[in-house]
């Protein structure tokens, strides 16, 4: 059942941005806008996400000033942080808002620097980074956030035996994806030997199979089911779910499960009354290779154990018959924190529209998106369809 | 609850060279951190108990790129022990630690810029 639309799609090309955080924004915002036709005056709330700007730019309260900056003061406007889970958070927020009847009309985005543009370089973007593992009982090991995943995959690959190599592949292939993206922060291809002779950062993850530091912002327009009609081109969000599980790592009873996504991508099947096998393809959340496997295998899309060998043999392509990450995803086409997730339905968007360009996935109807934040404790998994 | 077992309990037993866990009063399940509601059985007030200092690795990472403040490379592993499992910093003399291998205990490690203490275990 739909439980909202989205009608308008925008974002900036992520990457390097010296523009200050209103105006980067704005911009994603001002394109979502135009996009979807809305009379600016018709949007009834904001649901912004920004993870870090206290910690990186000494920039908070945003959500006013972001609204403000793009002549919508006066609307109620909130700000979501759940580490990189924070703009599909403020997503899930808005469509169950207007699922509600509470709002007709929102615009959902979020933006975030993460390159030296802000002042900060790598060791001081690192520990900014490791403030989502737990305070207490995780920073003071000197644990990092590739430090986190590569736990998590070093288990898998034990368990699996998942490989390096299968993990490299998943990095050539987002890689190439990310050279039909014009918004993607690289475009060229990589191999596997690349990957695999790049420096280490947490093994088993080289520098390549880790996505970059990225700047960048999106935005899209949420209305009711109603209302979606009256716009050219809207999309359904027929499924939003998102659940939380224990923190620090070690309450985890099965680390590499990845469960709050299990159980998020459960939910979201419920309501969209779908399966993984009537999904036509996903973008998740591929901060790191190992990241993707674990995804790939906790939304359904190949058993346990299974998505290692899938990534190496080149199901999940964009020709493959599980296509992942079309857009080359945070590999290659950033992760600008705040503003990942509400780029992934954007991309979800644009595909379901077939508006994809040189990435367009043929014919898709349903798509889904995984968007995870801190240790895996939380994630948010969204379905949109094209709609009926 | 004057007695509950909490942060500063656990970080100054570390700090002594004790390392305690978390035991709940109620399904006596015992975990490697302290927390306030048992996440097994939902039971408020966890008593601290002694851990055992031998177990295995069940995971760990070679962190080559650490945060200011550290310096890599080093390695962090979560460590299961008889009872509970819990993040911490794995040191080698020579080998590199690897899932399964048998760790000690090696007390509280201050290497943090904020001084805060973390598990320190010791490949055997």
């Amino acid at each position: 059942m739909t439980r909202a639309s989205v009608v308008g799609v925008g974002m900036t090309t992520f990457g390097v941005h010296d523009q200050p955080l209103p105006e980067l924004f704005g911009q994603a915002a001002l394109d979502a806008i135009d996009d979807s036709g809305v009379t600016p005056g018709d949007i009834d709330s904001f649901y912004f996400g920004n993870a870090m700007g206290g910690q990186t730019e000494n920039d908070t309260h945003l959500a006013p000033t972001l609204a403000a900056e793009i002549g919508l003061a006066g609307i109620p406007a909130q700000r979501f942080e759940d580490a990189c889970a924070t703009s599909a958070n403020a997503f899930k927020n808005a469509v169950e808002a207007v699922d509600a009847g509470i709002h007709d009309t929102v615009l959902v985005g979020g933006v975030e620097r993460c390159t030296p543009e802000t002042g900060k370089g790598t060791g001081a973007m690192t520990e900014i980074f490791a403030s989502a593992s737990h305070r207490q009982y995780e920073q003071p090991t000197g644990l990092t956030f590739p430090g986190v995943f590569a736990l998590l995959t070093k288990r898998h690959m034990h368990d699996y035996g998942t490989t390096e190599r299968q993990l490299a592949h998943v990095a050539v292939k987002n890689h190439y994806n990310g050279t039909n993206n014009p918004r993607a922060h690289f475009g060229s291809e990589t191999t596997v030997e690349a990957v695999l002779e790049s420096p280490i950062v947490a093994d088993p993850f080289h520098l390549m199979d880790c996505c970059p530091f990225s700047d960048g912002a999106a935005a899209v327009i949420v209305t009711s089911d109603d209302l979606a009609d009256s716009y050219d081109e809207p999309v359904d969000v027929t499924g939003v779910g998102q659940a939380t599980g224990r923190v620090p790592l070690g309450l985890k009873s099965d680390i590499h499960a990845t469960q709050p996504a299990r159980d998020a991508t459960a939910m979201a099947y419920e309501q969209a009354d779908t399966t993984a096998d009537a999904v036509d393809f996903a973008e998740v959340h591929d901060c790191f290779t190992g990241a993707e496997i674990l995804a790939s295998e906790a939304i359904g899309f190949f058993e346990d154990g299974f998505g290692g060998p899938a990534a190496e043999s080149g199901r999940t392509e964009i020709d493959g018959d599980r296509p992942i990450n079309p857009s080359g995803g945070l590999k290659a086409k950033g992760h600008p924190i705040g503003a990942t997730g509400a780029s992934q339905i954007v991309e979800l968007t644009e595909q379901l529209r077939g508006e994809a360009g040189a990435r367009q996935l043929d014919d898709p109807t349903r798509g889904l998106a995984h968007n995870l934040g801190g240790d895996a404790a939380t994630t948010v998994i969204s379905v949109l369809e094209v709609r009926g | 609850m004057t007695d509950a077992f909490n942060y500063d309990a656990w970080a100054t037993a570390l700090e002594r060279g004790e390392l305690l866990g978390g035991r709940c009063r109620s399904c006596e399940t015992t975990f490697g951190t302290p927390v306030m509601v048992c996440p097994d059985c939902s039971h408020r007030g966890l008593e601290p108990t002694p851990l055992s200092e031998t177990g295995i690795i069940h995971t760990v990472t070679r962190i080559e790129v650490a945060p200011t403040g550290f310096e890599g490379p080093f390695f962090v592993g979560i460590v299961e022990l008889e009872d509970a499992r819990l993040t911490a910093r794995i040191e080698a003399d020579s080998d590199e630690p690897e899932i399964g291998d048998n760790v000690r205990f090696a007390g509280g490690l201050s290497e943090a810029p904020d001084g805060s203490v973390a598990p320190l275990f010791r490949l055997e």
